[in-house]
């Protein structure tokens, strides 16, 4: 919707139904995906995002442009995904029991691997892991996460060295084969 | 017909029932002490709820919804500590003051002086496994008809190799010199 | 990016949001517009796809929609919950494994 637009025009067709429906549609993976890597939960994930675009729609008004829309919604998704985990009551720990051992015969490339990592990262604190989503599935710089989750960067860089590391830890040697 | 019936229901509710270890309040008290705590608490309504939402096309789901499908509870109280010595073995001795014959069999039971591994079959299907290390206890009571061959299902098809569990078995460890440490 | 980070980019991919969502989305837009309706001079009365109908239509998949999401988050929960106890169950098994057949073939050498 946003291509070969001014951003005035922007603005009036993301207010008209059309132009909402079409935001939506454009925007709702990385929402979803977003929430769906944060909870590993697939109707919890639905509900926030569903949540964040109702949010939008009241909100509207205040985005200005699409780039200002696209950071918004992270932003928006990100918090909304951290808070609701924090009313769940959950503990800052870090609940890795029960996750299959990952050192028997797996590789580099094995979607078991991929999928084991996915739950290692669901399994870290509620804001480390947000850190690692947005820096892994999203593909944002440490600068463009810290305005996201409103820290200063250098805590951000902390929380990726530290889940990294974590990470690295808890897969063992498969990673240096 | 229907008294018939009425008692067949009690007695399968019986036999449930008696598979369902009684966790002591001891346990709870060591989720203070622990740095990673895992409580699953799955009676049979949820167990129900949790099947009808496992997905038939991933292989993982899949077996798990095979499995839960015979199961009536599933009770989990796992902790990991800082350090060794946060919790004894009074704590857990009451679970095992529960395990016993002609309703439990101990098939599996691996002792050395720092780790207890055990595995309990009740005679209608249910089990319990205790696994007591330095610095981790686990408990898990499974409540249903669960056979050997879902037993070697669950340690294989969730990233492990096959348990070989032979159900009329009996392996007793004793400590040896160079196992002890 | 090293090849674990690399590994980690792969796992952490785009998951698609149901085909839904976005229905979904308009759905609850459209029964909350009509619990409040805008004035004239925000210039929402020239969006015309909500009739009588619709609004009513809307209203009432809205609840029954409401009514089914409880039931998924609790349903998609509990899944999480047994499976996580299904692998907790596996690890201890496997571990049990490890200590016994060691033991074992050497009972037998």
């Amino acid at each position: 919707m946003a291509a070969a637009m001014t951003d005035a025009a922007w603005r009036t067709a993301a207010r008209e139904d059309a132009g909402f429906t079409a935001i939506v549609r454009e925007h709702q993976s990385m929402v979803y995906s977003i929430a769906w890597h944060f909870f590993r939960n697939r109707a919890l994930a639905e509900e926030i995002a569903q949540d964040v675009f109702l949010q939008l729609f009241r909100n509207l008004d205040g985005i200005e442009t699409p780039g200002h829309l696209e950071a918004w919604l992270r932003r928006t998704a990100s918090n909304r995904c951290i808070d609701a985990w924090r009313k769940k009551g959950h503990k800052e720990e870090i609940p890795m029991e029960g996750l299959p051992e990952p050192s028997h015969g797996m590789k580099l490339g094995d979607p078991m691997l991929r999928e084991t990592l996915r739950k290692l990262v669901a399994s870290l604190p509620e804001t480390q892991r947000m850190v690692m989503i947005l820096k892994y599935g999203e593909d944002l710089d440490p600068d463009e996460i810290a305005t996201a989750l409103g820290m200063p960067v250098r805590t951000v860089w902390s929380h990726l060295r530290r889940g990294v590391g974590l990470l690295k830890d808890k897969l063992g040697r498969v990673m240096e084969s | 017909m229907k008294t018939k019936l009425f008692v067949m229901v009690l007695a399968a509710a019986g036999m449930m029932a008696a598979q369902q270890v009684k966790l002591p309040a001891a346990l709870d008290k060591l989720a203070s002490k622990a740095k990673e705590v895992t409580n699953v608490t799955l009676g049979p309504e949820l167990m129900g709820i949790a099947t009808k939402f496992m997905d038939d096309n991933k292989s993982d789901e899949a077996e798990a919804k095979k499995i839960a499908g015979k199961l009536r509870g599933v009770y989990i109280r796992s902790y990991e500590f800082e350090k060794e010595g946060e919790y004894t073995e009074a704590d857990y001795a009451e679970i095992r003051d529960q395990l016993k014959p002609p309703e439990w069999t101990n098939i599996v039971s691996s002792r050395s002086k720092k780790e207890t591994s055990e595995i309990y079959m009740h005679r209608d299907g249910g089990l319990l496994i205790l696994s007591a290390e330095p610095r981790e206890l686990t408990v898990v009571n499974i409540v249903g008809k669960i056979t050997a061959e879902d037993l070697g299902g669950l340690s294989g098809q969730f990233g492990v190799p096959n348990v070989v569990v032979k159900e009329k078995a009996k392996v007793k460890i004793k400590p040896e010199k160079d196992e002890e440490e | 990016m090293d090849r674990f980070e690399q590994e980690l980019k792969d796992a952490m991919r785009r998951e698609p949001a149901p085909d839904w969502l976005a229905d979904a989305v308009i759905a609850r837009v459209g029964a909350e517009r009509q619990r409040k309706p805008k004035p004239e001079w925000f210039g929402w009365a020239r969006l015309r796809w909500v009739a009588a109908s619709m609004v009513l239509a809307a209203v009432v998949s809205g609840v029954r929609f409401e009514q089914q999401r409880e039931e998924r988050i609790r349903g998609e929960e509990a899944k999480q919950e047994l499976m996580v106890a299904f692998q907790v169950t596996g690890t201890k098994l496997r571990q049990v494994e490890q200590r016994v057949l060691p033991v074992m073939h050497r009972g037998q050498e």
